[in-house]
């Protein structure tokens, strides 16, 4: 059976290729590095978000935005494709709270959350990813691999009457493109 | 016509198929209520949906393509096929499209109906009120926050902890902290003991905190709470140090300002998404209509596929049926009323099928009569004619075609005027049955001669009106037997009743006479003076010649009566044709003899024979004698065909009279001037003991030509 991700991306390449292809990257991963602290990796990134003024205005209107931060451990091979050997995804989400007039972070990896007075320091909050383990990823010297990073806005996160219009909507569609770098063991 | 028949598919994977894409909605629209546990699915149900609704959509285009080239072929059924589908769907679009419309407008009114300005100010109001209270709070938690700050003023960072403890618990703060320039932890307290790492202001605060000397916030906790953060700057603080207070709004505060946060923020959510909640909702309308449009369509073509099929059945069993296979059985599998009329054509057909069966059978019986009827009369010596009522000759058997010596065979069709114009010598046969039919009603008799071929023949016609089974008049029948034969040997017997007679009568007192005339003779021959003598002697003379000439013509008339018995037996007839024909070389000037190398034996009395041919080209020889290059031809063939051998004996003399020619082989007629007349009667009655037969043709320029006929039987003498 297709999967939930499978099914989307067909629906967004079957109605949206054009707008896709179009829309330049509004998200940056400036930089994407993997340490190793004994046998933990530690994730350091810096991401750049830039929000379209779809996607201000409906946080502004109370709707909560989230980001998922796609880190994935391939493989490379000569004359296949690369295999998958690890996927994590760190989510992010930002919400405005109309009372307190703060811009609400928070993150599944940890359970705390940040308030901002400014969506610029929210947003830059959410992409500083700072020394954030990924117990996922073993060391190993046997194999070559990379390491990927991808940012997106989660349409699937957003309300349901919202999700068909926004595979739509360009404006919707907030993207990095694929980080890759190699991972040392 | 080539028929592209509209096969019966199996329906239970498109069906298996519908009822996905039906289930598959259904969990589309319980997935539009918020609190449905497939909220999560309803981007991929729109998907499947899409699909399931294109893939029905292209089953639909392929039908309507096959149904297109159906039509256009005239294939069996494309027509109702075509006319049920476009009843379906103007069926199904009208109400549904009607209940499509009403839907969406309901829909997009209620939506709307949710929106007013009222409701919109006066959440606006209430929020407005909200902040104001608690403005009012942070600003009197700010002023505590001074006071506070007043009395770490000189403090050193040593002591500060405990300071920052007593004052904690003087003061309603929760939290109190101090932080330097960089924003490092000086000290801490916190009313939860618990609490270790204090609740950090961000780089932005503290910036603030150090632009305005002082920064404020209401901030919601992570408890569903809300805090007020205070941070202002120690003053005389060397290095520079802040304080921060964090106070904890009190519960049922924080639950009021909360709860209009919470109700705000979801009129604003729901205001905001009205325009998309409007699109999902006609959205999913629009794909549960085309949905509705498509299956109608699609079940459309299934529900006349399975009417038409025994509508095509029938058609194709009538089509065999117009072809001539009464066989053909049709398969039943409804109970409604087309099953019935399938079912009525099967008996139909085997009623057809058993009725042609008895036609056949009669049709046989009828051909097996013609046959038999055919087979006899073509085994008749008689001849049978067969008319319409128009004198048009419709039947002839082959004995007709014998006796009239014509091949009538070849005039079927033909009217007895066109048989007469194309047969003169049948002109007055057809006169007669012209007469005969047009006059008599009744069934007649008719004793007819006519002379065919330069014969004379007798035949007894016997005529007849033919009826039908409603014995209305149908035609005429004619028969006719050859009664030439019969009245030949009459005619024979009576010949030789004759001369049997006057042998007996004649004969007798023949030598008396003689020998009367012979003792007169004798006994006054010298007793009377020379003259009387001399009469006396040419007297009796003239009576012994005529006596004998007498006793000659009555030998005759004896042996044309009772001739001997023949003595048959292996005969080279070309022998003695030969042998014959060598003592008239001599006498004869020209005489050509022609026998041809392979001349079957035959069985038969030579010295009769001998007499024949003796007797023939006697006669060719007399009519020759007064000519000049007269000429004789004698010539024996073998005819293989009709296994009898023919000999002919021709002269080109005066010929025979064509008075005379039909009965010249009848006794008492001859052309010649002297002679009994009983020579070819002698002649003809030998052949005909062979079992042979002698005809005279007359010869071109002139001439007579005698033919012989003799079968080659051999078996008699074994």
């Amino acid at each position: 059976m297709l999967s939930k991700h499978a099914l989307l991306s067909m629906f967004m390449l079957l109605i949206s290729l054009s707008s896709y292809a179009a829309e330049p990257a509004s998200i940056t991963i400036k930089s994407a590095k993997l340490t190793q602290q004994q046998d933990t990796y530690l994730l350091n990134a810096q991401i750049n978000y830039q929000l379209t003024a779809e996607a201000i205005e409906a946080l502004h209107h109370g709707i909560t935005l989230t980001f998922n931060v796609d880190l994935s451990i391939i493989e490379p091979r000569p004359w296949l494709w690369s295999k998958h050997l690890n996927t994590i995804q760190l989510t992010y989400q930002i919400k405005y709270h109309t009372l307190a007039e703060t811009y609400q972070v928070s993150g599944n990896h940890n359970s705390t959350q940040h308030n901002f007075l400014s969506l610029d320091a929210a947003l830059h909050a959410i992409g500083s990813i700072r020394e954030t383990p990924i117990h996922a990823i073993t060391s190993t010297s046997s194999i070559t691999r990379e390491a990927t990073l991808n940012a997106y806005l989660n349409i699937e996160a957003l309300p349901l009457p919202m999700r068909p219009l926004a595979y739509f909507t360009p404006g919707w569609h907030l993207q990095s493109e694929q980080h890759l770098w190699p991972l040392k063991p | 016509m080539a028929i592209k028949a509209i096969k019966k598919r199996t329906y239970l994977l498109p069906a298996a198929a519908l009822l996905s894409l039906l289930f598959s909605l259904y969990l589309m629209s319980h997935a539009t209520q918020s609190s449905s546990q497939f909220n999560d699915l309803f981007s991929s149900l729109i998907v499947i949906n899409i699909i399931g609704t294109l893939v029905l959509f292209g089953l639909l285009i392929s039908n309507i393509r096959q149904l297109w080239r159906q039509f256009k072929s005239k294939t069996i059924g494309s027509r109702i096929t075509a006319k049920v589908v476009l009843l379906f769907f103007a069926i199904s679009v009208i109400p549904t499209g009607i209940v499509f419309y009403f839907s969406n407008q309901l829909l997009h009114q209620s939506i709307d109906s949710w929106f007013d300005a009222k409701i919109d100010d006066a959440v606006q109001d209430s929020l407005s009120l909200s902040r104001r209270s608690l403005d009012n709070r942070t600003l009197s938690l700010m002023k505590e926050t001074r006071q506070l700050a007043n009395q770490v003023e000189n403090e050193s960072d040593i002591l500060l902890s405990l300071t920052l403890a007593s004052l904690r618990e003087q003061s309603s703060a929760s939290e109190l902290s101090v932080f330097s320039k960089q924003g490092q932890i000086i000290a801490t307290t916190n009313l939860d003991p618990g609490v270790l790492i204090p609740n950090t202001p961000n780089s932005e605060m503290l910036l603030l905190a150090k632009q305005n000397g002082e920064f404020v916030s209401l901030e919601p906790n992570s408890l569903d709470g809300l805090l007020v953060r205070t941070l202002l700057e120690i003053k005389h603080s060397s290095p520079k140090r802040y304080l921060q207070a964090i106070y904890i709004v009190p519960e049922d505060l924080s639950e009021l300002a909360n709860s209009v946060e919470n109700a705000y923020t979801a009129y604003q959510e729901f205001n905001y998404l009205r325009s998309s909640l409007k699109f999902s909702f006609t959205l999913t309308l629009l794909i549960v209509l085309v949905f509705s449009l498509l299956a109608a369509s699609w079940a459309a073509f299934v529900f006349a596929r399975e009417l038409i099929e025994p509508i095509r059945q029938l058609v194709e069993g009538t089509q065999a049926v117009a072809e001539g296979n009464y066989e053909k059985k049709l398969t039943v599998e409804r109970q409604d009323e087309l099953g019935f009329l399938v079912n009525s054509f099967n008996d139909m057909t085997v009623r057809i099928a058993s009725s042609r069966q008895a036609a056949n059978k009669a049709r046989r019986d009828a051909e097996d009569q013609h046959a038999y009827l055919e087979t006899i009369l073509s085994h008749l010596s008689s001849g049978v004619l067969g008319f319409d009522l128009s004198l048009r000759l419709k039947m002839i058997n082959q004995g007709a075609g014998e006796i009239l010596e014509c091949p009538l065979s070849a005039c079927i069709e033909y009217s007895l005027t066109d048989i007469s114009s194309k047969f003169p010598a049948l002109q007055t046969f057809s006169k007669l049955l012209i007469d005969k039919f047009s006059s008599a009603s009744a069934q007649w008799q008719h004793e007819f001669v006519f002379s065919i071929n330069h014969q004379n023949k007798t035949i007894l016609l016997k005529g007849a009106p033919l009826y039908a089974t409603d014995h209305s008049l149908s035609g005429y029948v004619l028969i006719f037997d050859d009664v030439t034969p019969i009245i030949q040997s009459q005619r024979n017997a009576a010949w030789s009743e004759v001369a049997q007679r006057l042998a007996h009568e004649i004969k007798n007192p023949l030598t008396p006479i003689q020998l009367s005339a012979e003792r007169l003779q004798r006994k006054l021959h010298g007793k009377l003076d020379p003259a009387t003598d001399q009469l006396l002697s040419k007297s009796t003379n003239t009576i012994i010649h005529q006596v004998s000439a007498m006793k000659s013509m009555v030998d005759d008339f004896s042996d044309f009566a009772r001739p001997p018995k023949p003595k048959p037996q292996i005969l080279q007839i070309g022998q003695l044709v030969d042998d014959i024909s060598s003592l008239y070389q001599g006498q004869i000037k020209h005489l050509n003899v022609t026998i041809e190398p392979f001349i079957p034996a035959i069985s038969a009395d030579p010295v009769r024979l001998r007499q024949v041919l003796i007797n023939l080209i006697k006669n060719a020889q007399e009519a020759i004698s007064d000519i000049d290059n007269g000429e004789v031809w004698i010539s024996v063939e073998y005819h293989n065909e009709r296994h009898s051998i023919q000999i002919c004996i021709a002269d080109n003399g005066l010929g025979v009279d064509n008075s005379i020619l039909a009965k010249i082989f009848e006794p008492y007629i001859t052309s010649k001037n002297k002679g009994t007349g009983l020579g070819l009667a002698i002649v003809k009655k030998i052949i005909e003991e062979h079992g042979g037969s002698i005809s005279l043709k007359p010869r071109e320029p002139q001439g007579a030509n005698f033919i012989i006929q003799l079968p080659v039987i051999t078996d008699k003498i074994n």
